[in-house]
């Protein structure tokens, strides 16, 4: 008797703990992605891809950037020397990559994580100001 | 759950409760997102006009001395090859180069003046498009061109 | 109970229950399903809707395929053609651009979270580090895609773009040769850009995603809450998070 009691309430504080992955979150997620295909119908309906003249090789337009997600490393680019420019990229895609091994803090709420979640706020804002001049100048 | 209507018990209406009401609207939402989904890939993947790009307009296909009398030549105008002649007596003509016998591309026969299907050796006129001789069953389509200042031009309305 | 009798003699269910029978599929199912996920656990969805945003540009990118031509002297003309002629061309077409962007935010905003949440620490360090590669493979996608219509910023953006690898110290000029597939931006260029964008990357980023995939799968979600984290934490959540401890009801 005891024992079954036991068992169910093992059950019960399972139960409490962890949730099914069908069809409780399956059907979150499926809500979003509907979400998302509306947007992103809407938008491609909105903006439609441009297209600019065809290429030349030989004559240069004015303003050329790269893409959104390349602007940080071109404005950086700009602003330190070409050798040190190329390499800070590269070292920031290791340092990413080896992440988990080089952060031993154990924690894991932010609030107990101030030199991982500083340093990952500073790169943040360096980047998204980064962007934002690339984008500007 | 709402009060069931009387008459439903009584057979005079179909029973849909709420469960039923909310199934078939998933049912139509889930089969009109498909319908949405599937009509544009449909309709890109349907093969487009290609006639809507410029709607074969007329085409600068040379100047009377690139085509001195007496010759032609198969041209590239919308797509399509087309012989324009030149012929010795200095009428220009334009037709289809597309043999109507079998689809081969025809050429210009120099020596005895008339358009030449390699393949069978069809033979058409060279300024009206009839058949002479061989197997092609009709006259070759004749394609619009003008001459302005010595330049030629072909295609179009 | 009787709307399930009819439910089940549908026959669409009774194709099912045929395969099922055959192959145990029911049994697979449920191995693939039953991840119990952590109550606490809030993934805000963001790597789900990264990989919906892939399975778009797949199918927007098989379409544009269809009608695009890779060599310089054709791939503007059928650009455009694919914009004006093709029936829905342009939405496929906007719709190929705007998931590449969308791809790549959700990709970044996936990465923040799982940051945020520390959920890349021990056990799930390789996960992280498939993502990284993913998110790196994600940029490639970018990179190759944006000279495929051949315009003025396609072609320079390009230029400048692949002039950055030859600043690498030593390889600098292989690197870019490479990238290049000779000095110039050539329609070398464009068929070995175009290849890479429409086989290698989507290759490897789909056997990357099923890696990444599988490895989430075995070990459940992360547990953002504390405390967790010590060797023996670490111990004690693999066992709660992973689908052998979760599953003892099943
Ligand atoms: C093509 C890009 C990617 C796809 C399709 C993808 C997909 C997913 C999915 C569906 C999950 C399940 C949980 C969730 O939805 O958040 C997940 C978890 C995870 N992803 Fe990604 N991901 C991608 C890129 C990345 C990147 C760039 C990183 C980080 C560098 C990353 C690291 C992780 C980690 C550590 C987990 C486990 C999180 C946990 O257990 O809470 N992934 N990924
Ligand atoms: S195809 Fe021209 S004669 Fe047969």
């Amino acid at each position: 008797m005891t024992t079954k009691n036991r068992e169910s309430e093992n059950k019960e504080q399972e139960n409490r703990l962890l949730l099914p992955f069908f069809p409780h979150y399956l059907l979150d997620e499926v809500i979003a992605w509907y979400v998302m295909l509306g947007v992103i119908v809407v938008l491609a309906s909105l903006f439609p891809a441009g297209l600019e003249e065809q290429a030349d090789p030989f004559q240069t337009p004015a303003h050329i950037k790269p893409e959104w997600y390349f602007l940080a490393v071109y404005q950086e680019l700009k602003i330190v020397p070409r050798t040190i420019g190329v390499l800070t990229p590269m070292l920031g895609i290791l340092l990413l990559l080896v992440l988990p091994f080089i952060d031993r803090n154990p924690h894991k709420t932010w609030r107990r994580r101030p030199i991982a979640v500083g340093l990952g706020v500073i790169v943040l804002v360096a980047a998204i100001v980064l962007t934002v001049w690339g984008w500007r100048s | 759950m709402r009060e069931s209507d009387p008459r439903e018990s009584e057979g005079r209406l179909p029973t849909v409760d709420r469960r039923g009401f909310v199934r078939s609207l998933l049912g139509f939402s889930i089969i009109s997102t498909i319908m949405g989904v599937l009509t544009p890939i449909i309709g890109y993947l349907w093969p487009p006009a290609r006639s809507a790009r410029g709607g074969g307009g007329r085409v600068l296909v040379g100047t009377l001395t690139d085509i001195p009398p007496g010759q032609a030549e198969v041209l590239p105008i919308n797509d399509k090859p087309v012989i324009v002649v030149n012929t010795q007596d200095n009428q220009v003509r334009a037709f289809s180069a597309i043999c109507t016998h079998l689809g081969c591309v025809c050429e210009w026969e120099d020596r005895r003046q008339f358009i030449l299907c390699p393949c069978h050796d069809g033979r058409f006129n060279a300024l009206t498009g009839a058949v002479i001789s061989g197997p092609p069953p009709s006259p070759l389509p004749s394609v619009e061109v003008v001459v302005e200042d010595g330049d030629i031009y072909a295609g179009g309305a | 109970m009787q709307q399930k009798d009819v439910f089940y003699r549908t026959w669409p269910l009774r194709f099912w229950n045929w395969l099922d029978k055959r192959y145990a599929l029911q049994e697979f199912l449920h191995a693939l399903v039953d991840v119990p996920i952590p109550r606490s656990a809030n993934t805000l969805y963001l790597g789900g809707i990264t990989l919906f945003l892939f399975g778009i540009q797949a199918i927007t990118g098989i379409l544009l395929s269809i009608y695009y031509q890779p060599t310089p002297e054709n791939a503007y003309g059928s650009i455009l053609f694919i914009m004006n002629d093709v029936r829905f061309g342009w939405l496929i077409r906007s719709i190929h651009a705007w998931g590449a962007n969308l791809m790549i935010i959700f990709c970044i905003l996936h990465l923040l979270r799982v940051f945020v949440q520390g959920a890349y620490k021990p056990p799930r360090e390789l996960t992280w580090m498939a993502g990284v590669l993913l998110l790196m493979l994600t940029l490639g996608f970018g990179f190759t895609g944006y000279l495929l219509p051949w315009d003025q910023r396609a072609f320079w953006a390009t230029t400048v773009g692949s002039e950055i690898a030859g600043a690498i110290p030593l390889v600098g000029q292989a690197a870019l040769n490479f990238l290049r597939g000779g000095p110039e931006i050539t329609a070398l260029t464009l068929s070995r850009f175009f290849g890479t964008h429409v086989l290698v990357l989507p290759v490897g980023l789909a056997l990357l995603v099923a890696i990444h995939l599988v490895m989430v799968h075995q070990q459940g979600l992360a547990d953002p809450t504390e405390p967790t984290g010590s060797p023996d934490d670490l111990l004690q959540e693999g066992a709660e998070g992973s689908r052998v401890g979760g599953s003892d009801d099943h």
